[in-house]
């Protein structure tokens, strides 16, 4: 198999006296899918947040595309940072300007492209998530699922090699987020970007995943395809996995 | 890049890396010479050559294209690359939002009636404010116990320093620049009248007022509209409990004691500094000083003094907390909102100001 795109070894990551991760180890492959899967709060906001270097490890590794980031400096993550993008959780737009600014922000500090291209390409992602003629509007005039979708709008303005979703299809209806899930898969097939979704959703995860990660409390409970995690018998990932069955039914060894 | 016979070669990678230099031998070249031979447009942009391509390679195709007219088209281009325009360009199959233009005359019918509903619901805000607070004196309810005596350490007690230090300061200058004038007629007792008269009837009041607005008007306005924003107003509505109540009531009647506590506090620690200047500077004694100070001033001045601090602290509180439940937009229309607060509260208060000196001459 190619190298991994990233790869985190024995990462262990506190909020405060409070152990978040706890020795995670894992690899990620270019041009899959890979979906991080856990119960809420198990930490997988916390362990995105370390692979972009928005938290620092307590202890262990991080590479991404083969630099050890977590002993960059700030600087030095720069140019790594350009290649990946990351979809928040809460979008995280800036209300302060128009959803135009939003996108162009990435496109004016990491390029040195002309105003006429930026908003060529800018039109071009809306218009590419569904959300066109809304570039004049501010991100408070937007519905929720449109806020989210300006989001990743702007995570994908400088065709990142990488992107990091958080909970893509959260808040969007089953029509909306199976277009996002189409698109995910779009880019990941033709494109060969690696993409990294956050999600609870059982009916995205069947849909896109290549590869799962599965996180009960700060550690690694599976790691595997949706086939395998469907068919294993950890009593909690069982649970997850089967959550939308009826009860009663047990696992069949 | 070359231009030949109407069609433009592009070659190599068009990447976010390449793109800006293109454009610009675009710009600065090839649109010169195109343009200099009319008649002679673009037809064909030729991307056969191109390995790559990204976003910005896409943008610079499509601008070079629509400067063009409709006749150029684009040709080449082996499978991978059509296929990554492809994938760039599709639309997901949604709906589109249009927007659409207003004129000033429909602008300023609407900043009209926006004028109108900003004094309506600044007015009904008021009453209610009033009511649910003298209300709440009697059957204290949906708000957390200890908020009053909470707020009046956080408006009044905490604010104490800064109120006396300016005091102090303001009763210096005033001392200071009277005592020129007067020095000249010999006359240096009048200062202790002039400094009772503009410190118990207006400094004292005012000042106050003006530093209260800074601190405690913002606060206010930030809190409440910050709640706003992260829908906890919201939230508490559908607890049952009454965000008026909850947040309003007691900052408005821990502002309603504070007030003049404060102000009392600024024309004692004025006429202090008063008192300094004129020992150090204008060989008066402590008691001539006390005495005109005493002799001068009437009960009626310390009342109307003290009693527009009332007015003054529910002017803060209810722009304060209008502007609060009024915010638009996130973060920035906290800031903009706060900002607001403070500007018109102050400018209010010292409209106030004037109506009660005209009154009360
Ligand atoms: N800034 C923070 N400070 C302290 N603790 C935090 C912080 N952010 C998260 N936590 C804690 O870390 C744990 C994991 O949070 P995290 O946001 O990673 O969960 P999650 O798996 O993304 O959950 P969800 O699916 O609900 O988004 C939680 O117990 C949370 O209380
Ligand atoms: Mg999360």
């Amino acid at each position: 198999m190619a190298r991994p795109i990233v790869r985190i070894r024995d990462l262990n990551f506190s909020y405060g006296d409070t152990p978040i991760l706890k020795g995670i180890n894992a690899e990620i492959y270019p041009g899959q899918i890979t979906v991080i899967a856990g119960r809420s709060g198990c930490g997988k906001t916390t362990l995105l947040r370390n692979i972009v270097r928005l938290e620092i490890p307590t202890s262990g590794s991080i590479e991404l595309f083969g630099h050890e980031i977590t002993s960059y400096s700030e600087q030095a993550f720069g140019e790594v940072r350009r290649r990946i993008g990351m979809l928040f959780q809460h979008g995280a737009l800036l209300d302060s300007i128009s959803v135009h600014d939003n996108i162009a922000i990435p496109l004016e500090q990491h390029t040195r492209l002309p105003p006429r291209l930026i908003t060529r390409i800018v039109d071009t992602k809306l218009n590419r998530v569904g959300l066109n003629g809304v570039t004049h509007l501010f991100p408070s005039e937007l519905s929720g699922g449109m806020k989210k979708r300006a989001a990743l709008a702007r995570a994908m303005a400088l065709d990142p090699e990488i992107l990091f979703f958080d909970e893509p299809s959260a808040g969007l209806d089953p029509m909306t987020s199976k277009t996002l899930d189409a698109l995910i898969i779009g880019m990941a097939q033709r494109f060969g970007i690696t993409l990294v979704a956050v999600t609870h959703e059982l009916t995205s995860i069947r849909r896109i995943a290549d590869h799962i990660l599965f996180l009960d409390d700060g550690e690694v409970r599976f790691d595997g395809t949706f086939e395998e995690a469907n068919a294993c018998c950890d009593e909690v990932v069982f649970d997850f996995f089967h959550a939308d069955r009826r009860q009663g039914l047990g696992c069949v060894d | 890049m070359r231009l030949k016979q109407r069609t433009i070669y592009l070659e190599g990678d068009l990447v976010y890396d390449s793109v800006p230099r293109l454009y610009a031998v675009y710009t600065r070249r090839l649109r010169q010479r195109i343009g200099l031979r009319r008649g002679l447009a673009l037809e064909r942009i030729d991307i056969a050559a191109v390995t790559r391509i990204d976003s910005a390679g896409l943008a610079l195709i499509d601008e070079i294209s629509s400067q063009h007219g409709t006749h150029c088209t684009v040709v080449g281009g082996s499978r991978q690359v059509t296929e990554a325009i492809d994938l760039l360009r599709s639309d997901s199959a949604d709906s589109q939002y249009s927007l659409h233009e207003t004129s000033w005359l429909e602008r300023l019918g609407a900043w009209t009636l926006r004028l109108r509903d900003t004094v309506g619901s600044a007015t009904r805000l008021s009453a209610e404010v009033f009511y649910r607070s003298v209300a709440s004196l009697f059957r204290p309810r949906g708000h957390k116990r200890g908020a009053v005596v909470e707020n009046l350490r956080i408006i009044g007690a905490d604010a104490v320093g800064i109120v006396g230090l300016l005091s102090l300061i303001i009763g210096w200058i005033l001392a200071l620049q009277s005592a020129a004038q007067l020095r000249q007629f010999g006359a240096n007792i009048f200062v202790a009248d002039l400094l009772a008269i503009s410190i118990v009837r207006e400094m004292g009041p005012l000042m106050t007022a003006i530093i209260v607005a800074g601190r405690s008007g913002s606060a206010i306005a930030s809190e409440i509209a910050t709640m706003k924003v992260s829908d906890e107003l919201d939230a508490l509505r559908t607890m049952g409990i009454d965000p008026v109540d909850y947040v309003v009531v007691p900052k408005f009647q821990a502002m309603t004691i504070a007030m003049p506590l404060l102000a009392s506090l600024s024309i004692v620690i004025g006429l202090l500094g008063g008192l300094i200047i004129s020992l150090s500077m204008l060989d008066l004694t402590v008691t001539g000083y006390t005495d005109r100070v005493f002799a001068i001033l009437k009960l009626s001045d310390l009342v109307t003094g003290l009693s527009k601090t009332v007015v003054f602290a529910w002017v803060i509180v209810i722009i304060g907390s209008y502007s609060g439940f009024h915010v638009s937009g996130g973060a920035s229309g906290v800031g903009r909102a706060t900002t607001q607060a403070v500007v018109a509260s102050i400018f209010t208060v010292i409209v106030v100001d004037v109506i009660f000196s005209f009154t009360y001459l």
